[in-house]
């Protein structure tokens, strides 16, 4: 096929594309890989053992505060065909005569604590069990097995771990090569993919919106552009031969359900005589393609992205996605005979896609941002919270008694569908700081004059007990405790006044006693970092 | 040289370019109307590959001039007064079609006459096929400096076009190791009267009279460093070091005369506590921390893997442009990886930074 049969037979194809670029909006901003930015994303972190790869990954806070983080460790390593639980990068990881190409998606989550302008830094290999300071919290999990190939993407929340508008976070990784088998090292390094937080734009809930007419963040670029030389050229410094990686991520998705949706790529190809070819391929969760790969996997040098076919050593690729925008990056490869050295470059925007991309960072909170109004209340109550050093020590009882008037039908059936949660909140304009689910059926079971739960593991949000009873009509006591490491830890010594606990169910009852707002009914008698205890009499 | 040459009538349709909003500092993240590669080397051990693309349908004017900081007198050491960079520069033109990209390698230049497409795999003389940019001169033996790339129009005076995208890789010749970094990008907006003096940031002054034309240079950069001499996790016998490339912003290109900056380094590490330097850069600087200052990045010093690092100009008259580019060296094997990586802007500089051309001949 002559290059300029191939020319004509893409052109069709490359008009359209070409049309729809042209419509992209232009005027927004777009991702970012050299400014701070709310929402974080490394497109690529891989750990190969065999071939002596590993990823070393820096956050940084930019913020003179403290700031929670909240991250997202996406495993996106196939696993082998027949041998499905063995994950693989290449057929070689797979057993004879089995190959590598079985899907897999799986999401780990960690949060931490940096304090003022912290650096952190870890080998994406083995994690890393603490950080330095008092003020730091949480650990850094290793990958989950290798080889693996995965994408971390980390959010900045506020104090009560709701996402934060605070553009504070940037980070980089370096793509670490020590080949025993060459007796070779490399290094490639490119800065994280930040989708800035627009002021006051996200809201409490898990559904991140980047971009469109509701946009919490800036969108993802509605384009993305890479410069590289044609795969199979000589580069004309030493004649070793080129080869370029495309990385791409959607920047929509469902974390708590670990599910990303196909994504189509479209991309154009330019070469130095102003010609224009065009390919596309879907992925899901994350691609990382040697260019070739993307049109042309069993005659890579007849690809769009082959010397043989573009006849000029510099190239230049512009692509979008159709169902969610991309987060990528490039990696330009030179090998010879004796080894093979990288470099990874970060990649330019243009414009910002003009519909919202919705990325479900985790489960949405359970309970409401500000308290349910009508709760029941009681002539007496009291709350005890205590956050000790060994969370295993941790502990909390709620008691109400003599409580306003109830019917059996408020309690629902915890034992068969209705579930419950308990949500603590401070202060006048309140905020919540704690929250406890409490799932139907198990463990929940009738008892002689109400419902009763009990899970001596404590293993949902710490919750052991949960005892309502009810009496001619009233609430006649309710027994809330919490114990253990899966307790939530609210930081008491910021608590203030009121202090309002509500247990509420699905069939829309509530109970609620508040603490601290009259000093004539209720005493707050501890409240320290370590303890709050309050009553009302 | 300067030329521009005389192209098809559709070329003149370039002008009918949008214009981007003003964006508040350089970026590496969209087509701008200025580009710095910070870091070009031609010295015989190392050389750099740059490409450079038009973002826009339609051609696109560009002129260029290469700033050669090799020092004076090579081997003395660098001295403002006793031993200067040289700041000779050397121009050229170049002309892109729509959407094309262009590569030539600095130490050869790139020679009008191989338009031919190339056949061969693996071929060097793929090398310069493709539509003529225009003459691009090889570089003098011992060349270190940096490369600036100024959209105009077909006249040659700048405008904000916003179409210019850039990468450099650095090729170690013996080893083969490349770095690649993104040339950082100021945006060009409507201000722009296509004089050639172009003011970056800052606000309206009698050089600047409509305020900026393009986007400023920014109040700090941010490199996350890896400690100075410390150890690649499983690698025997490493050592990490980093080189930061440091140039004023604001320079004259019609006068050559040099600025000088004053380089302010405030240091933080894992522990919260922070460290500070200074350092002096004349026309352009390439230095490793270490030489910069030998405890505030050391690993030893800092006790922590990683520092965070705020890096300014305390001049009023010129903020800096900077790279980073982190080396591994393996004693055992006698192997040195490098790998260079863009800085993150903080804020913008309250006073604009003014670029000088030299006039169009």
């Amino acid at each position: 096929m002559t290059m300029m049969a191939r020319s004509q037979m893409f052109g069709r194809a490359a008009l359209a594309a070409a049309v729809l670029l042209g419509q992209a909006s232009m005027a927004a901003a777009g991702t970012t890989a050299d400014k701070a930015a709310a929402l974080i994303t490394y497109p690529y972190v891989t750990v190969d053992p065999t071939n002596g790869v590993d990823t070393f990954i820096q956050l940084v806070n930019d913020d003179a505060d403290p700031v929670d983080v909240k991250c997202f460790l996406e495993n996106t390593t196939e696993r082998c065909v027949i041998a499905n639980a063995t994950p693989c990068l290449s057929d070689l990881d797979c057993p004879s005569g089995d190959q590598c190409g079985f899907p897999f998606y799986q999401v780990t989550e960690f949060n931490l604590v940096l304090t003022a302008r912290q650096p952190v830094s870890w080998q994406a290999s083995s994690g890393r069990t603490s950080l330095p300071l008092p003020g730091n919290s949480g650990s850094i999990p290793a990958v989950p097995g290798v080889p693996f190939r995965g994408v971390l993407r980390c959010l900045a929340l506020d104090a009560v771990g709701a996402p934060s508008d605070q553009n504070v976070l940037r980070g980089r990784a370096t793509l670490e090569t020590n080949s025993t088998v060459e007796t070779d090292f490399d290094l490639a390094k490119y800065n994280a993919v930040g989708n800035r937080a627009l002021p006051g734009g996200p809201d409490a809930d898990a559904a991140l919106v980047l971009g469109g007419p509701n946009a919490e963040y800036a969108g993802c670029s509605q384009r993305l552009q890479m410069d590289f030389p044609f795969t199979f050229a000589a580069d004309p410094v030493r004649g070793d031969e080129v080869q370029s990686t495309l990385v791409v991520v959607p920047c929509a998705g469902n974390f708590s359900e670990a599910e990303f949706a196909d994504t189509t790529v479209q991309v154009l190809v330019y070469n130095e005589f102003e010609q224009l070819f065009s390919t596309s391929f879907v992925f899901k969760g994350q691609r990382v393609a040697d260019l070739t790969s993307i049109d042309a996997p069993n005659s890579p040098m007849l690809s769009v992205f082959s010397v043989l076919v573009q006849s000029t050593l510099g190239g230049r690729i512009e692509f979008q996605g159709v169902e969610s925008g991309l987060i990528a990056m490039g990696i330009e490869f030179h090998r010879n005979d004796t080894f093979i050295r990288s470099a990874a470059v970060d990649l330019a925007g243009k414009g910002e896609r003009p519909v919202a991309d919705v990325l479900l960072a985790g489960a949405p909170p359970l309970c409401p941002a500000t308290p349910l109004v009508g709760c029941k209340s009681s002539a007496r109550a009291n709350l005890s919270w205590s956050d000790r050093a060994s969370d295993g020590r941790d502990r909390m009882t709620w008691q109400l008694s003599k409580g306003d008037a109830t019917t059996v039908a408020d309690l629902g059936q915890p034992q068969v569908d209705t579930a419950y949660k308990g949500c603590l909140y401070s202060g006048g304009t309140p905020t919540r700081v704690a929250e406890q689910n409490i799932p139907p059926i198990a463990n929940w079971r009738l008892a002689r004059s109400g419902v009763r739960y009990v899970d001596r593991g404590a293993a949902e949000d710490g919750v052991r007990l949960v005892n309502i009873s009810v009496s001619r009509g009233t609430t006649r006591r309710i027994a809330m405790k919490g114990v253990g490491e899966a307790l939530p830890d609210p930081d008491l010594l910021s608590l203030t006044a009121p202090v309002l606990f509500q247990l509420s169910n699905d069939v829309g009852a509530c109970w609620e006693s508040s603490f601290g707002a009259s000093q004539i009914t209720t005493t707050i008698r501890r409240n320290s970092d370590v303890l709050f205890e309050a009553v009302k009499k | 040289m300067r030329r521009f040459i005389p192209v098809v009538v559709a070329a003149s349709l370039w002008s009918v370019c949008w214009l981007q909003p003003v964006v508040a500092q350089v970026t590496i993240d969209r087509p701008a109307s200025i580009l710095f590669f910070p870091k070009v080397i031609a010295n015989g051990s190392r050389d750099t590959i740059i490409h450079i693309a038009n973002d826009s349908g339609s051609t696109t004017f560009v002129r260029c001039v290469y700033l050669n900081a090799a020092l004076t007198f090579p081997g003395l050491p660098p001295d403002p007064i006793q031993n200067p960079p040289l700041w000779t520069d050397i121009d050229f033109s170049l002309m892109l079609t729509g959407e094309q990209p262009s590569v030539w390698v600095a130490s050869l230049g790139r020679a009008v006459t191989t338009d031919m497409p190339c056949n061969l795999s693996a071929d060097p003389s793929c090398y310069g096929s493709g539509f003529d940019p225009g003459e691009i001169p090889a570089l003098p033996g011992g060349f270190v400096g940096e490369l600036m790339c100024v959209e105009a129009d077909i006249a040659g005076s700048p405008v904000s076009g916003n179409h210019l995208l850039g990468t450099a890789t650095v090729k170690d010749i013996s080893s083969g190791d490349i770095s690649r970094y993104r040339a950082i990008g100021s945006v060009g907006n409507e201000n722009n009267d296509g004089d050639d003096t172009l003011c970056l940031g800052g606000v309206p002054t009698e050089e600047c009279p409509n305020g900026p034309e393009y986007s400023g240079c920014p109040q700090s950069w941010l490199v996350d460093v890896r400690s100075e001499g410390a150890p690649v996790a499983g690698v025997a016998g490493s050592a990490l070091g980093t080189q930061l490339t440091v140039s004023p912003c604001t320079r004259n290109l019609n006068t050559q005369t040099p600025e000088t900056v004053t380089v302010q380094y405030i240091v933080t590490n894992e522990f919260e506590q922070t460290f500070s330097a200074a350092s002096q850069t004349t026309c352009w600087s390439n230095e490793t921390l270490t030489e910069i200052n030998s405890s505030v990045f050391d690993f030893v010093v800092l006790g922590s893997p990683t520092a965070r690092s705020a890096i300014r100009s305390t001049n009023s008259s010129a903020g800096v442009v900077l790279l980073a580019e982190e080396f591994v060296d393996v004693s055992s094997a006698s192997i040195r990886a490098g790998a260079a990586v863009n800085a993150h802007a903080d804020g913008e500089r309250s006073v604009g930074d003014l670029i000088t051309l030299a006039p169009v001949l």
